[in-house]
């Protein structure tokens, strides 16, 4: 299955396979992942690389944006 | 390590724009090979909102825009995946009178085009779109247009063109380039040597250089959209959403996350980019105000990516003026996703006929007068 989308890089992955998509970013199944892609490919962990952070660092709900913007208004 | 390829077009670019012309390429029985310093289909053709729309561009686009609907069309057979695409059809919002007045005069002016458009009132509007914010006091919708999922389309673009045998090199960076004789010749950082007759330029926000480096400089700057996705929602929005002026823009996908889009983000550097936190609220804001659906919902990643914009947002797709065998196409000023395959396939038959029946003359290079020669045009012969 990993071997199947050609990917040799943890991003690469994420974007044929939506791991590290969810709910949880990849905060809980990025390392993992890594894991899984070194070993499909054969290749030291150190080398897949690991998921881009991407802001929020946690769900961000739109009543928290929009609470914000009142309290400034 | 040193390899040499000898073939008849490199194509410096591996988004839906390069990709699909190797594709087209190979459909035509010509050797190619597409270079790539990334990964194929990884930085703006794959990371952009993935909305397929031709409501809204320049009339100058539309008859490429047509061209590009037919290809949407038959994707499966072509790149083997339905890459999510939907023809949901997409409403242009006004929330002004005069933002009305201005969807009425672009659907009177693309008469003729095939774009189908209808516009809805205040009443219509709503009816048909219960789960619309109440700003919005009018609309235009497109049936046809639709959106579709730009990380599985652009690959599956690359994949296709290698599966008919294109060279396709990813992780390839093209670090010289010169002219041979009839010939160009490309060094990349990993030792790779390109020869071939013809070389197209689909290099994204950073196919300036490479015009540079050839004598046309133009005058293109980078934009950074602000993206941003929620959990997945029960499914309500059928439609892809824009607004009349920009802005703000929105589509669900059918597992139910929400893609919005909006604001300008910032550079991190040369290719990175970041969307900002103030315009991320911004755009959270303006989006529950036309989605009220959204409101107990949670946006779960943002990001940006880098486009090319000309100051008149219209790209080049076109000969060069200095150098023949060298053919441009970029500056898609963040709305490449829907006309690519239909530009891949007419600079493929650029490379093949000397020109394309679809129009291509306002793209012209020339048009910043960079440069004083004619554009130069030769099809390839056998002898090539």
């Amino acid at each position: 299955m990993v071997r199947d989308t050609g990917a040799i890089e943890l991003n690469r992955l994420k974007a044929l396979s939506r791991v590290g998509m969810g709910r949880c970013q990849g905060r809980i199944c990025g390392a993992a992942a890594a894991e899984i892609l070194a070993q499909a490919t054969q290749q030291p962990i150190e080398l897949v690389g690991r998921l881009r952070g991407q802001a929020p660092i946690k769900p961000l709900p739109f009543a928290a944006v929009q609470a914000a913007a009142e309290e400034v208004a | 390590m040193k390899e040499r390829v000898s073939t008849q077009v490199a194509i410096i670019g591996g988004g839906i724009v390069g990709a699909s012309a190797a594709l087209a390429l190979r459909r035509m029985g010509l050797r190619v090979a597409l270079l790539e310093r990334d990964f194929c289909g990884s930085r703006s053709s794959g990371v952009n909102y993935g909305g397929v729309r031709r409501q809204g561009r320049p009339l100058e686009q539309l008859p490429l825009a047509q061209r590009a609907h037919a290809i949407w069309g038959k994707l499966p057979e072509l790149i083997g995946i339905d890459g999510e695409y939907i023809r949901s059809g997409h409403l242009k919002l006004a929330r002004s009178e005069a933002d009305a007045a201005a969807l009425e005069a672009y659907r009177q002016r693309s008469l003729g085009h095939g774009l189908g458009l209808q516009m809805l009132g205040q009443r219509a509007l709503h009816e048909r779109c219960p789960w619309l914010g109440e700003r919005a006091i009018a609309g235009s919708l497109c049936p046809e247009d639709g959106h579709a999922n730009p990380r599985l389309v652009s690959p599956a673009f690359a994949r296709a063109a290698r599966a008919l045998g294109a060279d396709v090199r990813e992780q390839t960076r093209i670090v010289e380039m010169a002219r041979d004789g009839e010939h160009f010749l490309l060094r990349s950082d990993n030792g790779l040597e390109v020869r071939s007759r013809f070389l197209l330029n689909c290099a994204g926000a950073w196919a300036g250089r490479i015009a540079e480096q050839f004598g046309e400089p133009v005058p293109m700057t980078s934009g950074h959209p602000v993206m941003a996705v929620t959990e997945p929602l029960p499914l309500f929005m059928d439609l892809s959403l824009g607004v009349e002026g920009g802005g703000i823009y929105g589509r669900q996908v059918q597992r139910g996350n929400c893609v919005i889009g909006g604001g300008r983000g910032y550079a991190l550097d040369d290719e990175r980019a970041r969307p900002a936190s103030d315009a991320i609220a911004k755009t959270m804001h303006q989006a529950l105000e036309l989605l009220p659906a959204l409101r107990g919902a949670s946006v779960i990643r943002c990001w940006s990516g880098t486009e090319g914009y000309l100051p008149d947002h219209q790209p080049v797709i076109g000969f060069s003026a200095t150098t023949p065998g060298l053919i441009h196409a970029f500056g898609f000023a963040g709305a490449g996703f829907q006309i690519g395959p239909a530009v891949g396939e007419v600079i493929a038959e650029l490379v093949r006929d000397g020109l394309s029946a679809t129009p291509i003359e306002p793209f012209a290079i020339t048009r910043f007068n960079t440069s004083t020669a004619a554009p130069t045009g030769r099809a390839l012969t056998t002898a090539d």
